[in-house]
């Protein structure tokens, strides 16, 4: 189970861009998982609210989209301001 | 998941529609690889050990395909030629390190607890202990065979907690630190906790991927298994000793390799019989003299970092 892992690396940077941008909440979180990123996006998907627990994106939805090969990518996150 | 989401706007305006008069939504694009904490720390290893010339050898296999007891075998004849050391991943104990020490090969056992794989924090945090734990005897590359065989120097499985438990915040820095004690060591082997799948998506920082599959774990693997194999830079098949009790088909094993991996060189062996040892030696001197890193991993990393200054 090394999604969890990648899912803890996923939050922190996220947390990091959020407090760079002074975001009060984090609406979605967008990512691409391509088929042979040796990721797998249901392990994934089921790791990052373990990983977000406790944080400001304990709520934020994951969504995920799948790429062609091996991508493994944070997209983009929706969020709102203060 | 929706196989019909594209792009960040779907969900955007989704949420809009959804509230009107919510507070104002914004999409922050960000396009980065979530590899990349991992990468960031593995790029740092890897101008470390170019900065001293080391070659990194990183071993992976499934559990008990026989790494230990391979490299148990062909580092002693090596080191004569390489000074060199051994990091060894598992998640609990420190019986690996112990085993090489034992055959006189300077060692450190890094225990991950439950992770299922070393990542290149782990591997840089065990750069410095082996430093402070003068693992290789502070050799300078002549006193390699006393790297501490009383097993003080490969480190009791428990004594690692402390480090390798907690999640590091930042990359670790390898340029502060002098690592006397890695002093003329050319070769690094490091061995991947088993497993076929998590160790093959991390980059560790090494020079060259080594694959090892037993004979008895199947003729399929490669093709259930296929980010280690196209990855590899070595593919060893072991226990070739074993071959005469299998239904084994070398064949079909070959074309099951090269559907994943078309140039890794195979080699057969076994510790039991010396079959392919030899061999073994000469692709690793091969892959010291070609002096080409394995970069298949990093190619689509390295474009996706459009947002990496940090706050
Ligand atoms: N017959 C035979 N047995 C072997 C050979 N190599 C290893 N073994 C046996 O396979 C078992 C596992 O070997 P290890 O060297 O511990 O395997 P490993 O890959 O290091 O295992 P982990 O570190 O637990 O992932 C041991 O009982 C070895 O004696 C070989 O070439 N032939
Ligand atoms: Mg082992």
């Amino acid at each position: 189970m090394h999604e969890l892992s990648l899912a803890l690396d996923l939050v922190e940077r996220a947390l990091i861009i959020a407090q760079r941008e002074k975001v009060q909440q984090v609406r979605g979180i967008n990512v691409l998982i391509g088929p042979d990123s040796g990721v797998d996006p249901e392990a994934f998907a089921f790791a990052f609210p373990e990983a977000a627990h406790d944080t400001l994106l304990a709520k934020t939805e994951l969504r995920i989209q799948r790429g062609t090969g091996r991508e493994f990518q944070f997209q983009s996150m929706v969020v709102e301001d203060v | 998941m929706d196989k019909k989401f594209s792009g960040n706007k779907p969900l955007l305006f989704q949420l809009s529609a959804m509230a009107p008069h919510a507070p104002v939504q914004r999409v922050i694009s960000v396009e980065e690889s979530i590899f990349q904490k991992n990468q960031d720390q593995a790029k740092k290893n890897r101008e470390f050990f170019d900065r001293r010339g080391m070659k990194v050898f990183n071993v992976m296999s499934s559990p008990g395909s026989g790494k230990t007891a391979l490299l148990a075998k062909i580092l002693p004849r090596l080191m004569g030629r390489h000074p060199l050391c051994a990091v060894i991943g598992d998640q609990e104990t420190s019986l690996d390190a112990d085993r090489l020490q034992k055959a006189g090969v300077p060692s450190l056992q890094i225990n991950t607890h439950s992770a299922c794989h070393l990542d290149a924090d782990r591997v840089a945090r065990a750069l410095a202990k082996i430093d402070a734990r003068g693992v290789c005897g502070g050799a300078g590359g002549t006193d390699l065979g006393g790297g501490g065989a009383d097993g003080a120097a490969s480190g009791g499985g428990g004594a690692d907690g402390a480090a390798s438990g907690g999640r590091a915040r930042e990359t670790t820095d390898l340029g502060s630190a002098a690592h006397a004690d890695l002093q003329g060591i050319e070769w690094l082997f490091i061995e991947n906790v088993g497993n076929l799948v998590c160790p093959a998506v991390f980059d560790l920082g090494e020079s060259f991927k080594i694959a090892l599959l037993s004979v008895t774990e199947g003729e399929e693997k490669p093709l259930k298994y296929p980010v280690l194999f196209q990855d590899a830079d070595l593919i060893v098949i072991s226990k070739s000793d074993l071959l005469p009790y299998l239904d084994f088909d070398r064949q079909l094993l070959l074309k099951n390799v090269r559907v994943q991996n078309k140039k890794a060189p195979l080699v057969f062996c076994s510790v039991k019989s010396g079959e392919g040892l030899d061999e073994l030696m000469g692709q690793l001197e091969d892959l010291n003299s070609a002096n080409i890193s394995t970069t298949k991993n990093h190619a689509f990393l390295e474009r996706e970092t459009l947002t990496m200054e940090k706050p």
